[in-house]
C-alpha cells in the first residue's frame, strides 16, 4: 500500500515539476509567440460564429486559454493541467477492464507525447482540448450500462463529439467500437450491440463530415475529417494528433487483455512502463522542440517589449545566427545607439540583418516589420504587419498585429480604420485597456501628436513619396533623412547598409550627414572605415581629417596596418584584437 | 354563403385597419425634437431602396438607453422598440416595404438617453417599384497587398440574409480567385478566373455546365484577366496584362497597380479560339477593361500610350474607346472613337460597365493609372450612350474621400451595385444606387446585414460585387472538381 501510494503520489508531482520546468525554463517564448497570434473576442457573436463550425468548441476553450499565456507561468500551468486531466481520463479508459494501477504509470503516455508536440509552434492547443473532449465523452458513453440506452446516446455523440471536436471524434469512434467487441468478453452486464450497430456508426462517421462539407462548411474532404484545430496549416496531416486517435482506443485495447500489466511481476511491471515512457518522451523531445525557434522567439518577446538591453545580452552570450535573430539585435543596437560602434562585434548577415526582406510568409513580415516600423517607415511597417497578419497560416487575426495596425492608422491619422481595430481589440481581455487608451486619442491630432510614440512617429515618417522596395532601402533611407535630418535611427542603419556593403564611395558620400548628430565622435564602425579611406589616400590625409574621430581609432588603425601588411597569416593575427573592426570585416568577411 | 364570404373578405381588412391604427401612435408623449437625423450606422436616412431588400437593419452610434421607431406610409405603419440595435423581423419589414411600391415610408425615430426621450427629425425611405437583381455575388478577401489567404467568392441572396459560398480557395490549393463577372443577358452564366500554376484557368458556366479554359498562347501576353462577356454568350472580350503592384511610403496611399503591358483579346467560346486586331492590340498603347455594348454590335475598353514605368505612371491616362464589333463574323473594326478623352478631362478612366438597355457606360474616373480600387478620388461617373453627356453623379459620389469603384448593373438597369472603401478607406463594402427614368442616381445604401454591428467585426473586403437575377448553379463542391480536372486549351488564330 506504501509503495503504490508513492508511485500515485511521485509521478503526478515529478510528471508536473518536469512538465513546469519543460515550458517554464525550456520552451515559455513560444508560449509568448503563440499568444498575440490569435484574437479571441469576448463577443457573443464570436462565441457563436466559432462554435458553427465543426471543432469549434474545441477551437474556442483552446483559444480562451491561449489568451492567458499573456501571463507569466500561466502558459505552463494550464498546459499542465490539460495534460494531467487527459491522465486522469487516460486512466480512467485504463480502468475500464482492469484495476488501473496496473497501467498507471503508462496512463501518462498520451500526455507525454502532446507535452512536446504542442512545443511545435503548429500544434494548437485546442488540438489537446479536442482530445480532451472526445475521451471524455468515450467514457461517458461506454460506462452507460443500459445497451439501448447506450447505443442510441452513442449514435448521437458521434455527431456531437465530430462537432465539438473536430478529428477527435475518432478517439469516441474507436474506443466505443473496442468497448463494444470486446466489452461484452471482459465486462459483466455488458450487453452486446449488434453488429448492424456498428456499422451504422462507422457509416454515419463517414457520412457526416462529408454531409457538412457538401452542404454546410466547404472545406478539402481531408479537413473535413480532420478540422483545422490540431495543425496551424489545414493542408498538413496533423500526424501525433492522428496517433492520439488511434492510442487512447488501443489502450483501452490493452488494458482489455493485460489486465495485470505488462507482467505479473508489479516492480518490472512499473520499470517496463517507465521505460516506455521513456523511449516516447526522449523520441518527442527529439521530434517536436527546435531551441533555436525557442531564441529567435525569445529575441522577438524582448522586442515587442522594447527591452533593448536584453537582446543585447542574450546576443553577447551567444551569438545570433540567423537572419531574424541578427535583425532584431541591430533593432536594439540601434535603439540604444550602440548600432554604430558594436555592428561588427556580432556576427552581420548583409543588409537582410538590417532589415528582412519581405518573403510573402509570416514570420519575415512579423518580424520585419520592427525595424521599419521603428526607422520611421510606418506605411511599409503597416505592409508587412498587415501581410503578416493575412499569412498566418490558420487564417486568424492577430492582436499583435492589429496594435501595430492600430499604430500606423493613429500616426497616419487614419481614424476611421484605427477605431475598427480599436473596437476589436476592445472585444479582448487582455488588449482591452490598451485599445480604451488608444480611443483617447482619435481624431485628437494635438494628443497623438505628443504621444511619446506615435508624435515621434510622425515627426520621422517619410514625407516625399516614393515606391517602398527593401531593395533599395539604402535610397529610401537617404530620403527619410532628407525628409527629418535628425532621424538618427536612418542615419546609422545607412551607414550600417554602406558599411556591411563594402559600399565606400557611398560611405563617405553620406557620412557627414552624420554632423547632425552631434557625436562627439563618429561611431567606432563609421571612424573605421573614414579612417581607411583616408588611409588609402595618404598618411597626411588621416591626420588632418575633418571628421569627428578618436585618437585611438587612429591608432589602433596603425597597429592593424603594421599587422596586416607584416605577416602572411595576419588573419589569425587579427582577430582577437581586431574581429570587432571594420577593417577586419572588409578584409575577411 | 354570401354572408360568410363577405365575412371572410372583410377579416383582413378589420386587422389592417386594426394593425394600421394600433401602430399608428407613438408610446412616447413626453419628448424633446431635434432638427437633425438620428446617427445611425449604416446610414440608411433618405434613401432609395428597392421593394425586394433585406430589412435595414442598423445601430444608434450614440449612446442611448432606448429606442423607439415607427415606419409609417400610406399603406400602413410598423413600430419596434429596442435598445441598440435595430432588428426588423423580416416578415414585418417585407410586408410593410412591399405594400409602399413607388411611395415614401417615413422613419421616425425616438430615443432615450439620460432617462429623457428625444424626437429626430424623420427620413424617408422611398420604395421602387423596380426590384434589384435578387443575387449578388462577391469576392470576400483581406484588402492585403500582395498576400492572400482565404478566397471566397459568394453568393447573397439580397431580398434575404441568405449568403452561400460558390467558390473557396481552400479548396483550389489556396489559389487566387478573382473577377466573377455575369452575363446580364443570360441569367445564371458567368465566369471566373482560378490563378493556379498547373489547375488555373478561366472557369466558365454556361448552359448548365462548368468549363476551364487556359486562355494563355504562345502568342498572347498573358491569360485573360479583365473581361466581358458578349450577350450573345459566344464571346468574351479579355484583356492581358502584365500587372505590377508598388507600395506608396506616404500616410495617404497605400499602392499603386499598374500594367507595364497590356493588349486585348476575345475568347470564342464555341472555338476555344482566341483572336485579335490590330485596333484593340498596339505596340504603342495599353488597352485594358475590354466592354461590349449592350447589342453586342460595338466593343469599348481603356487605352492609353505606352510610357516609361514606373517612373511616369503618374502620366498614366487612359481614355475610353470603342471599336465595332461583328458577332456573326467576329470581326473587330479598325476605327477608333473615343467617348471619354483622357487628354480633355487631366484624368485616367477604368472599369466601364454598360447598362443593360444600352443606355449608359458607367466608368471610374481618378487622377491617374488603371486600378481605382486605392485611389481615394476614384469615382463613378456616367456616360450617356446616345447624347455622349457626362454624368458625374454627385448623390452618388458623397464620400468625402476613398474610392468608389468596380460597379455593376442589375438587370432592369435601374440599379446598380458598387465597391466603396468610404467607410474607413480599407474595407470596402457594396453599396447599392438607384438610376431614375431621368438617369438622376440617388444616395446610395450599403448592402443590409442581419446583425448590423457586423461590418464592424468582419475584416474582409467585399470585392468585384457583381448582380445576377438567378442564382448560380454550381457551387464550391464543383469548383473543387474543376480545379482538379485539364483545362481545355485555346488556339490563337491571330490578328486581322
Amino acid at each position: 500500500m506504501k509503495r503504490l501510494l508513492n508511485v500515485r503520489i511521485i509521478t503526478p508531482v515529478v510528471f508536473s515539476i518536469l512538465v513546469l520546468f519543460f515550458w517554464q525554463f525550456g520552451y515559455r517564448y513560444t508560449l509568448f509567440f503563440q499568444e498575440p497570434l490569435q484574437l479571441f473576442l469576448t463577443t457573443g457573436n464570436y462565441f457563436w460564429e466559432t462554435l458553427k463550425l465543426p471543432a469549434g468548441f474545441a477551437g474556442y476553450l483552446g483559444e480562451f486559454f491561449t489568451q492567458f499565456y499573456v501571463i507569466p507561468f500561466v502558459g505552463p500551468l494550464i498546459i499542465l493541467f490539460l495534460l494531467l486531466l487527459l491522465q486522469f481520463l487516460v486512466e480512467k479508459i485504463f480502468c475500464f477492464y482492469s484495476n488501473s494501477n496496473k497501467w498507471f504509470v503508462l496512463s501518462y503516455l498520451p500526455s507525454v507525447i502532446y507535452c512536446f508536440v504542442l512545443s511545435d509552434e503548429f500544434y494548437l492547443l485546442s488540438g489537446l482540448i479536442a482530445i480532451i473532449i472526445a475521451t471524455a465523452l468515450s467514457l461517458f458513453a461506454i460506462h452507460i450500462r443500459n445497451g439501448k440506452t447506450r447505443a442510441v446516446s452513442i449514435s448521437a455523440l458521434i455527431i456531437v463529439a465530430y462537432f465539438i471536436s473536430g478529428g477527435a471524434f475518432f478517439i469516441f469512434l474507436f474506443t466505443v467500437l473496442v468497448a463494444e467487441f470486446i466489452g461484452r468478453k471482459k465486462r459483466q452486464n455488458y450487453s452486446k450491440a449488434p453488429i448492424v450497430l456498428l456499422v451504422l456508426w462507422l457509416i454515419i462517421s463517414i457520412v457526416i463530415p462529408v454531409l457538412i462539407r457538401n452542404y454546410y462548411d466547404p472545406v478539402p474532404l481531408r479537413q473535413a475529417f480532420v478540422s483545422d484545430r490540431f495543425h496551424k496549416i489545414s493542408t498538413v496531416l496533423p500526424f501525433p494528433s492522428l496517433i492520439m486517435w488511434i492510442l487512447i482506443p488501443a489502450l483501452l485495447w490493452i488494458s482489455a487483455f493485460f489486465s495485470k500489466g505488462i507482467t505479473h511481476n508489479a516492480l518490472v511491471n512499473r520499470i517496463a512502463q517507465l521505460l516506455i515512457l521513456f523511449v516516447v518522451a526522449y523520441s518527442s523531445y527529439k521530434q517536436f522542440p527546435n531551441p533555436n525557434a525557442e531564441k529567435v522567439k525569445q529575441y522577438d518577446y524582448y522586442v515587442r517589449h522594447q527591452q533593448w538591453e536584453k537582446i543585447i545580452e542574450l546576443a553577447e552570450k551567444d551569438l545570433p545566427r540567423n537572419a531574424f535573430a541578427v535583425n532584431y539585435l541591430n533593432l536594439a543596437l540601434v535603439k540604444t545607439n550602440q548600432l554604430g560602434n558594436r555592428l561588427f562585434e556580432f556576427r552581420q548577415l548583409g543588409s537582410a540583418g538590417l532589415f528582412l526582406p519581405y518573403d510573402r510568409e509570416h514570420l519575415s513580415s512579423v518580424f520585419g516589420n520592427e525595424a521599419l516600423y521603428h526607422v520611421g517607415l510606418v506605411n511599409a511597417s503597416q505592409q508587412y504587419m498587415f501581410e503578416g497578419m493575412e499569412a498566418i497560416p490558420d487564417l486568424r487575426k492577430s492582436t499583435r498585429a492589429l496594435k501595430r495596425l492600430t499604430d500606423v492608422a493613429m500616426i497616419n491619422g487614419d481614424y476611421a480604420l484605427a477605431s475598427k481595430y480599436i473596437d476589436l481589440l476592445k472585444n479582448t481581455l487582455f488588449y482591452k485597456k490598451w485599445a480604451q487608451n488608444a480611443e483617447l486619442y482619435l481624431y485628437n491630432e494635438l494628443k497623438i501628436n505628443t504621444h511619446p510614440d506615435w508624435g515621434i512617429k510622425r515627426t520621422i515618417r517619410p514625407q516625399s513619396d516614393y515606391f517602398f522596395s527593401v531593395h533599395n532601402i539604402d535610397v529610401i533611407l537617404l530620403s527619410l533623412l532628407h525628409d527629418n535630418p535628425n532621424n538618427r535611427l536612418a542615419f546609422e542603419y545607412l551607414m550600417s547598409y554602406y558599411l556591411l556593403n563594402k559600399d565606400l564611395g557611398s560611405f563617405m558620400r553620406y557620412v557627414s550627414l552624420g554632423h547632425a548628430f552631434d557625436y562627439q565622435y563618429l561611431p567606432r564602425s563609421c571612424q573605421e572605415a573614414v579612417l581607411y579611406v583616408l588611409g588609402l589616400q595618404s598618411r597626411e590625409a588621416v591626420q588632418d581629417n575633418p571628421y569627428p574621430i578618436n585618437p585611438q581609432t587612429t591608432q589602433r588603425l596603425n597597429s592593424y596596418v603594421n599587422i596586416y601588411t607584416s605577416y602572411p597569416d595576419a588573419e589569425m593575427r587579427l582577430k582577437n584584437d581586431f574581429g570587432d573592426t571594420f577593417w577586419y570585416y572588409f578584409h575577411y568577411r | 354563403m354570401f354572408k360568410s364570404d363577405k365575412y371572410i373578405i372583410n377579416i383582413p381588412f378589420l386587422l389592417l385597419c386594426l394593425f394600421t391604427i394600433a401602430c399608428s401612435n407613438y408610446s412616447v408623449d413626453n419628448y424633446k425634437e431635434i432638427d437633425s437625423y438620428p446617427s445611425i450606422y449604416p446610414d440608411y436616412t433618405d434613401i432609395t431602396i428597392p421593394y425586394n431588400i433585406a430589412p435595414l437593419n442598423f445601430l444608434f452610434t450614440d449612446n442611448i438607453e432606448q429606442y423607439e421607431l415607427l415606419v409609417q406610409g400610406e399603406h400602413g405603419s410598423l413600430k419596434i422598440r429596442g435598445k441598440n440595435a435595430v432588428r426588423f423581423r423580416m416578415s414585418s419589414f417585407k410586408n410593410i416595404v412591399e405594400r409602399h411600391k413607388n411611395s415614401t415610408l417615413t422613419i421616425t425615430v425616438f430615443v432615450k438617453i439620460d432617462n429623457e426621450w428625444i424626437k429626430y427629425k424623420p427620413f424617408a425611405w422611398s420604395v421602387s417599384s423596380y426590384p434589384v437583381d435578387n443575387y449578388l455575388t462577391y469576392r470576400l478577401i483581406e484588402p492585403a497587398y500582395e498576400v492572400w489567404n482565404e478566397i471566397q467568392i459568394a453568393e447573397r441572396n439580397v431580398s434575404n440574409f441568405t449568403e452561400r459560398i460558390i467558390a473557396a480557395n481552400n479548396m483550389a490549393d489556396g489559389s487566387c480567385m478573382n473577377c466573377h463577372i455575369s452575363n446580364k443577358n443570360i441569367p445564371e452564366s458567368s465566369f471566373f478566373h482560378i490563378r493556379h500554376q498547373t489547375g488555373g484557368g478561366t472557369v466558365v458556366y454556361q448552359h448548365g455546365e462548368l468549363r476551364k479554359i487556359d486562355t494563355r498562347t504562345e502568342n498572347t501576353l498573358s491569360a485573360g484577366v479583365y473581361g466581358s462577356w458578349h450577350p450573345g454568350g459566344r464571346y468574351i472580350a479579355f484583356s492581358t496584362n502584365e500587372i505590377i503592384p508598388e507600395f506608396y511610403s506616404t500616410h495617404d496611399r497605400r499602392m499603386e497597380v499598374y500594367d507595364t503591358s497590356s493588349g486585348l483579346i476575345i475568347l470564342d467560346l464555341e472555338r476555344n479560339e482566341v483572336f485579335s486586331a490590330p485596333s484593340i492590340d498596339r505596340a504603342a498603347y495599353f488597352e485594358t477593361f475590354p466592354e461590349f455594348s449592350a447589342d453586342g454590335k460595338t466593343l469599348y475598353f481603356c487605352v492609353t500610350d505606352s510610357l516609361t514605368l514606373p517612373e511616369e505612371y503618374e502620366k498614366l491616362k487612359y481614355s475610353l474607346c470603342a471599336v465595332s464589333f461583328d458577332p456573326e463574323s467576329g470581326r473587330i473594326g479598325s476605327k477608333i472613337d473615343t467617348l471619354f478623352d483622357s487628354s480633355l478631362h487631366n484624368k485616367t478612366v477604368s472599369q466601364p460597365r454598360v447598362s443593360p438597355d444600352g443606355k449608359y457606360i458607367m466608368i471610374t474616373v481618378f487622377e491617374y493609372g488603371t486600378f481605382p480600387v486605392w485611389h481615394p478620388d476614384a469615382r463613378l461617373y456616367l456616360i450617356d450612350t446616345q447624347t455622349s453627356e457626362i454624368l458625374k453623379l454627385p448623390e452618388v459620389n458623397n464620400n468625402d474621400k476613398y474610392s468608389n469603384s468596380h460597379h455593376s448593373w442589375s438587370s432592369n438597369s435601374r440599379w446598380f451595385v458598387f465597391a466603396s472603401k468610404r467607410d474607413n478607406g480599407m474595407y470596402g463594402k457594396p453599396y447599392f444606387s438607384f438610376i431614375d427614368e431621368n438617369g438622376q442616381a440617388h444616395k446610395p445604401f450599403v448592402l443590409p446585414q442581419r446583425n448590423p454591428e457586423f461590418y464592424h467585426y468582419f475584416h474582409k473586403s467585399y470585392n468585384i460585387p457583381e448582380l445576377f437575377s438567378k442564382s448560380n448553379k454550381f457551387n464550391a463542391l464543383d469548383v473543387e472538381r474543376i480545379f482538379k480536372s485539364k483545362a481545355e486549351t485555346v488556339k490563337f488564330v491571330g490578328k486581322e
